[in-house]
């Protein structure tokens, strides 16, 4: 392991905020630059025939990683050490496995529901939702033959449950999707209590079976939870208010 | 799925949020804080109808027991109702002269806006009250400006 992802001084856990400034980083292998490059390009250059094939091994799932092995880089829309070192951060924040960022919101939410859904099956969601959200449930993915089942969030477990129960009989269960606290009620809902009935034992990725993956979700400090599925908005990130689109 | 819908964020953007994830425990401590004060200050206001901020949930509500076990703060954002109608609560967002009348949430300055003449307009009228999204809604993104000035 390098000193760029070292979690640790000593025996002591350095905490997220400190790692923030650092982690997953090497200057070394930028020039000594203090800060991480941008880099600019949709593609990277192999050593070797031979490096390209075992990139696109791993890239396609072909195989599993040796131990040790670091994934190469190929292609950005693959992967981009921007986008590595900003997820490889992330994780540490909600104590995650692993995160994913997107280009926005909406491709976080609809890419991951995507992912799952397929037709003839059911989405359960809390609502309210965020508008965006509510109209792919309702107005897109029916088009799709994915039909979903909303709870009010102020109806509690009890209201969780009835909805969980009604979707068994209505087809094969695609994904518990919840917004906690919901947008802009603040309801709550229990997510341990949504992880017991609807646990992620379908996460697959090409990398394994994941435990928790952070992607980001409305805005609150939530206490970290395993084998969830995390949606955060980055809005909350940026120290530079309508820069980015989320 | 992303690598084939192509959905991922871009190298320039993923710099950006690293750079703002340096500052991120800062701002939003900043802006929790800010919170609670403006959440008191409503809760107070003899205009005020309501205010859903999670900091005022009583003991005995189903969802306290919850939101001390997941949450480590209320956060910066919530609702609050206004007395009168949509006229009342478009009053109130058209008089703000710090506090900019914007959707979204979650940056360094305030917002606020209106959930059902806004982002949660194209949900029908009576599934939006179902869901306790009324006209006298305001929804405030408190950010981190000084909460008294």
């Amino acid at each position: 392991m390098t000193d760029s992802h070292n979690r640790f001084l000593g025996n002591r856990p350095l905490s997220p905020e400190t790692l923030m400034m650092g982690y997953g980083y090497d200057p070394f292998l930028s020039e000594r630059s203090l800060k991480p490059p941008v880099f600019h390009t949709s593609t990277f250059v192999f050593r070797s025939a031979q490096d390209g094939k075992e990139f696109f091994e791993l890239a396609y799932g072909l195989r599993q990683k040796r131990p040790n092995e670091e994934p190469g880089l190929i292609y950005s829309r693959i992967n981009n050490p921007d986008l590595e070192m900003l997820e490889d951060r992330l994780a540490i924040w909600d104590q995650a496995e692993a995160s994913l960022v997107f280009a926005s919101g909406m491709a976080a939410i609809s890419t991951t529901l995507w992912a799952y859904a397929r037709p003839g099956s059911v989405i359960i969601h809390s609502g309210p939702v965020y508008g965006g959200t509510d109209f792919l449930l309702k107005k897109i993915l029916p088009q799709f033959g994915v039909t979903s089942i909303a709870f009010l969030s102020e109806g509690g477990n009890r209201a969780m449950e009835e909805a969980v129960g009604s979707a068994r009989s209505k087809g094969p269960i695609a994904a518990l999707y919840i917004e906690a606290p919901a947008n802009p009620t603040n309801g709550m809902v229990d997510l341990e209590r949504a992880r017991e009935m609807c646990p992620a034992s379908t996460l697959r990725m090409a990398s394994g079976r994941l435990s928790s993956l952070t992607i980001r979700c409305w805005g609150r400090s939530i206490r970290p939870l395993w084998h969830m599925v995390l949606i955060w908005s980055s809005r909350r990130l940026l120290n530079m208010s309508a820069g980015i689109p989320t | 799925m992303r690598t084939i819908l192509g959905t991922m964020c871009d190298p320039h953007t993923g710099w950006l949020l690293m750079r703002s994830l340096e500052t991120l425990k800062l701002r939003m401590t900043a802006a929790a804080d800010g919170a609670c004060k403006v959440a008191d200050f409503l809760n107070t206001h003899p205009k005020v109808a309501s205010v859903w901020y999670l900091g005022f949930l009583p003991q005995g509500h189903p969802d306290r027991p919850v939101f001390e076990r997941q949450c480590k703060s209320p956060g910066s954002t919530f609702s609050f109702e206004v007395k009168g109608g949509e006229a009342e609560a478009f009053a109130v967002l058209d008089r703000f002269k710090v506090i900019k009348l914007a959707v979204s949430l979650g940056g360094t300055e305030t917002l606020a806006s209106h959930p059902a003449a806004m982002t949660h307009s194209d949900i029908p009228e009576g599934e939006r009250l179902r869901l306790g999204i009324t006209p006298t809604l305001i929804r405030i993104s408190v950010g981190i400006e000084d909460p008294d000035v």
